[in-house]
């Protein structure tokens, strides 16, 4: 059951972990040496007579410059042999894939080079064996980029671009955690992802698919934006998409779609009622009303609840897509 | 004023201006405090016993429990009680003066810090929970609506100014106020820890104070400081923050340090080792702690390479903190040992247990570790066997030292010993696992964790149970001794010798019908010839 540290899967993270080790070691031996004597002393020395007097002894000052000296000459060689590391993780080769990555509360998005870009619970996917640059930056609060198995981590700082680069060993192909390291909200601690690290073939597969489909589907929503406008009704939102896009972007974690209690109100029956608000007034629950409650929150609160909802960047046709989702909700 | 009123027993605690009085309302008040943090804590653990969501405690409610637990953990327990109880009760009667060099002032710190922990406390009842973290990062907490952040923040300005005008008080009393003879190196240590500690406080609480003003600004009057729409910077406030709470870690540890300089040579009967050297090594750490705020900011978003110096800072600091635990080491060597409650907190308890808290800091402390172990469980552990090991196991070890002075009674030692067990269990089994949950990849402030570390989760559980009884039986033995107690004298600890011992238990409104003389040191214990014990004794 004892869980030791995560696998690196980089260089720099094997470095850094022999680091570890090394201090470890030094810190292990400390350890031993101050317990041990501690409990040695306080076993040897306790007292046996009421009347026993300890050794009236004040200090020595070559004992006092030793044990400054030593820890201080330990601790500064500990200092020296991690500024190479820190110079590895801070400085990126100039060769490298670059990955724009955007903290949202609560998901993170990634752009890719060919314009790529994915949201909600979409895994990031890297190719193995090349060296990859995330440029990470947050679209609200601050969170934190943190892949365990790098053993580099930054934070997602609104207003400021952070850097973290990997080159993942070609044997290790496979699936792992992506975590928001930073406190940022309600939540937090469901703000996880994963990573894919890939063979470049299969990433590099599966951008040119992304960017296909993301080519088709531009064209699409134009055309149906035209239709719209042409007919003067409402777009018309797909509501099977709209269901993946609410697990995708967190919303179930709080709306319910079964009338269950949770942090925000179940969506169950929704369109069409008249929603109670906290400054009194009662609106319908018409399309209008559900568009500006996802793309503004706080726009207008729901009686009895906090303003807590976080605003979610998406484009109109998910939004539409969520609305209509919610109308099939009867 | 109310001249009746006065002179009752209500009016007498409430308008008194007695360093010793105004103590003992610091302590009561500190340790209330602190059962308000604890059951915080234990919100927090009982939640993490499953990994995932519980309806009887939200996301919500969690993040409103760790922000509260930290808050009144850090301003109003663990500080008042080391600079308020300790600071106030021994500073002016163990330099031989007759009280504080601003008594009046003195009363005021107090009603400012009550005033502080009921604002915060308040919050709880007007449905705004403050939920930002005890450490507060806009743009979060700008943005986090209600008026729990404003509570918060108004609480640690009213907190803040209670800690200054107490930090010189204690500054000008150490200077002005000792008794004759009593020369700086006379002084006894924890003096000079808390001398050190409050110039710690006048230089670092403005950097704070400054940090939660421009936050109220930036929440309420459209400023910008923090806004990098505007050109304004987060980072800016963690600098600020920092600048002031890290050196307050020091507020923490420094006269916990000196609590267990005072008692370790009483219990081994054997003089201090190397009472310059733990003297000024607290000075130094008072001064170098002003100079590694950034090791918290390792991956805020700063240059890596920036981290280095900071990093050399950090390790160069862990050397007069290695320095004292040696000294205490060596004071141990030869002495005649006995185990009383302070004696057990102060060696296996304090020095046990923070010698784990420092050497995990050294970890954190390389730039290239803390890469990867920032913000995990791991630093929740290395601060705990700080804060907890150290700190609270030396507050523990005072408590119970100056237990007969203050109240004239003895407290029951083998209830004692057994509290002691459990603290010292409850604490290692609460804390150790969760350095292994940071390495396994468990961040810190999470609601939700995953669910192959709930074997370490529910054994950090249950150790904080077992804590909480240790808890509860400190508060029976305190409280039922200081009524129902075997009264003793002066000196029951027989061959204690600051001054506090050479008056009544508890002492006179005066502290001292005669101002003594000092013309000693304050820890001439021992023999010539050591351990042995006196030859008549065996016989006799
Ligand atoms: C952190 C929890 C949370 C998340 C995540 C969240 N919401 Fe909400 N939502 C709320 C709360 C609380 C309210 C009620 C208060 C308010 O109106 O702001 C609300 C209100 C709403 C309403 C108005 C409901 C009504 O009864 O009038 C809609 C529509 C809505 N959310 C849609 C969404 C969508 C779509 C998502 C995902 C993109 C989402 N929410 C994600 C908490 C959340
Ligand atoms: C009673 C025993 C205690 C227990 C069981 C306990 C438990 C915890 C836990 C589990 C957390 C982590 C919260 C999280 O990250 O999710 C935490 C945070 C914290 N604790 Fe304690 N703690 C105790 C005592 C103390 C003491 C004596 C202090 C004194 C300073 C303290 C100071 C803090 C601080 C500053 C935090 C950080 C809060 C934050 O993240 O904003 N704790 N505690
Ligand atoms: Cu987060
Ligand atoms: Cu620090």
């Amino acid at each position: 059951m004892i869980h030791w540290l995560t696998q690196p899967i980089t260089e720099l993270g094997r470095q850094i972990d022999a680091m570890f080790y090394w201090i470890l070691a030094i810190t292990g031996i400390v350890f031993i040496l101050v317990e041990g004597l501690l409990v040695y002393y306080i076993i040897r020395y306790r007292r046996t007579h009421a009347e026993q007097q300890g050794l009236d002894y004040h200090g020595n000052t070559k004992l006092e410059v030793l044990w400054t000296l030593v820890p201080a000459l330990i601790l500064v060689v500990i200092g020296y042999f991690c500024v190479p590391l820190v110079q590895a993780a801070q400085t990126p080769p100039s060769n490298a894939i670059v990955i724009q990555v955007i903290g949202h509360e609560w998901s993170w998005e990634f752009k890719y080079p060919n314009g790529v870009d994915t949201q909600g619970s979409e895994p990031l996917r890297i190719p193995a064996g090349q060296n990859v640059l995330f440029k990470i930056t947050s679209g609200d609060v601050i969170h934190d980029f943190w892949v365990p198995q790098f053993r580099v981590k930054q934070d997602a700082v609104p207003g400021r671009e952070t850097r973290v680069w990997v080159n993942v060993t070609d044997t290790d192909i496979g699936t792992y955690p992506l975590r928001c390291a930073e406190y940022c909200g309600v939540l937090h601690s469901q703000m996880v992802s994963t990573v894919q690290v890939l063979s470049p073939a299969d990433y590099q597969s599966w951008l040119d698919g992304q960017a296909k489909a993301a080519a088709s589907k531009a064209q699409a929503d134009q055309l149906k934006a035209q239709q719209a406008k042409q007919t003067g009704s409402a777009p018309l939102g797909d509501a099977t998409n709209g269901q993946k896009l609410a697990t995708q972007f967190g919303c179930l974690s709080c709306h319910a779609i079964d009338n269950t209690q949770k942090a925000g109100p179940s969506w169950k029956g929704l369109a069409g009622t008249q929603v109670p608000l906290s400054d009194g007034k009662t609106v319908t629950a018409d399309p209008a009303y559900l568009k500006e409650s996802i793309q503004s929150p706080t726009a207008k609160v729901v009686k009895g609840y906090s303003p807590i909802m976080p605003q979610t960047q998406m484009s109109d046709s998910d939004v539409n897509d969520l609305v209509a989702y919610i109308q099939s909700l009867k | 004023m109310f001249p009746r009123f006065r002179r009752s027993t209500l009016g007498q605690w409430i308008f008194t201006v007695d360093h010793k009085k105004i103590g003992i309302m610091y302590g009561v008040t500190a340790l209330i405090f602190f059962l308000i943090g604890g059951s915080a804590a234990l919100g927090i653990r009982t939640k993490l016993l499953t990994p995932g969501p519980v309806s009887q405690i939200t996301p919500d409610a969690f993040n409103q429990l760790f922000t509260v637990h930290g808050t009144i953990m850090v301003f109003l327990f663990v500080i008042p009680m080391l600079t308020g109880f300790f600071g106030n009760y021994l500073v002016p009667i163990q330099i031989g003066a007759r009280d504080m060099a601003f008594p009046r002032m003195n009363a005021l710190s107090y009603w400012l810090f009550l005033l502080s922990g009921i604002m915060l406390v308040a919050s709880l009842f007007m449905g705004n929970i403050p939920d930002a973290g005890w450490t507060s990062y806009p743009p979060f907490s700008v943005q986090s609506p209600g008026g729990g952040i404003d509570a918060w923040i108004l609480s640690l300005h009213v907190n803040g100014l209670s800690s200054i005008l107490g930090a010189i008080n204690v500054i000008v009393t150490v200077f002005c106020m000792r008794a004759p003879g009593m020369t700086l190196n006379r002084m006894p240590l924890l003096v000079w820890s808390l001398l050190a500690t409050s110039f710690i406080q006048v230089f670092g609480v403005p950097a704070l104070s400054g940090a939660v003003t421009t936050l109220l600004a930036d929440r309420h009057w459209g400023t910008v400081f923090f806004n990098p729409q505007f050109g304004g910077d987060p980072m800016l406030y963690q600098h600020l923050f920092w600048f002031y709470s890290h050196p307050a870690v020091y507020v923490l540890i420094l006269p916990a340090m000196g609590i267990v300089s005072e008692i370790i040579p009483v219990f081994a009967r054997k003089p201090i080792f190397g009472y310059k050297a733990i003297a000024y090594s607290s000075c130094a750490i008072a001064f170098l702690g002003f100079f590694v705020w950034a090791h918290h900011m390792f991956v805020a978003g700063m240059a890596i390479g920036s981290g280095v110096p900071f990093m050399i800072s950090t390790m160069i600091i862990a050397v007069p903190s290695s320095i004292k635990m040696f000294n205490w080491l060596a004071t141990l060597w030869k002495g005649s040992i006995s185990y009383k409650t302070p004696m057990l907190l102060c060696t296996l308890g304090f020095m046990g247990l923070f010698t784990i808290g420092g050497l995990s800091g050294i970890f954190l402390a390389a730039v290239p570790i803390d890469l990867g172990a920032h913000d995990t469980y791991f630093v929740v552990a290395h601060f705990h066997y700080v804060v907890f090991g150290g700190s609270m196991m030396a507050i523990l070890a005072g408590l119970f030292y100056w237990f007969p002075k203050v109240t004239g009674r003895m407290y029951n030692e083998k209830l004692g010993v057994v509290m002691f067990w459990f603290y010292f269990i409850g604490t290692n089994l609460t804390f150790f696992p969760m350095h292994f949950m940071g390495l396994a990849g468990m961040p810190r402030r999470v609601y939700t964790y995953d669910p192959a570390l709930q074997g370490l989760n529910e054994l950090s559980t249950i150790g904080s149970y077992i804590i909480s009884v240790g808890v509860i039986l400190m508060v029976v033995n305190l409280v039922h001794s200081a009524f129902k107690g075997v009264k003793v004298g002066d000196n029951p600890w027989v061959d204690a010798q600051t001054l506090e011992w050479k008056t009544s238990s508890p002492p006179p409104h005066h502290n001292f019908d005669e101002i003594p003389v000092v013309t000693a040191a304050p820890y001439e214990f021992g023999a010539p010839n050591g351990p042995t014990p006196k030859p008549h004794s065996v016989n006799s």
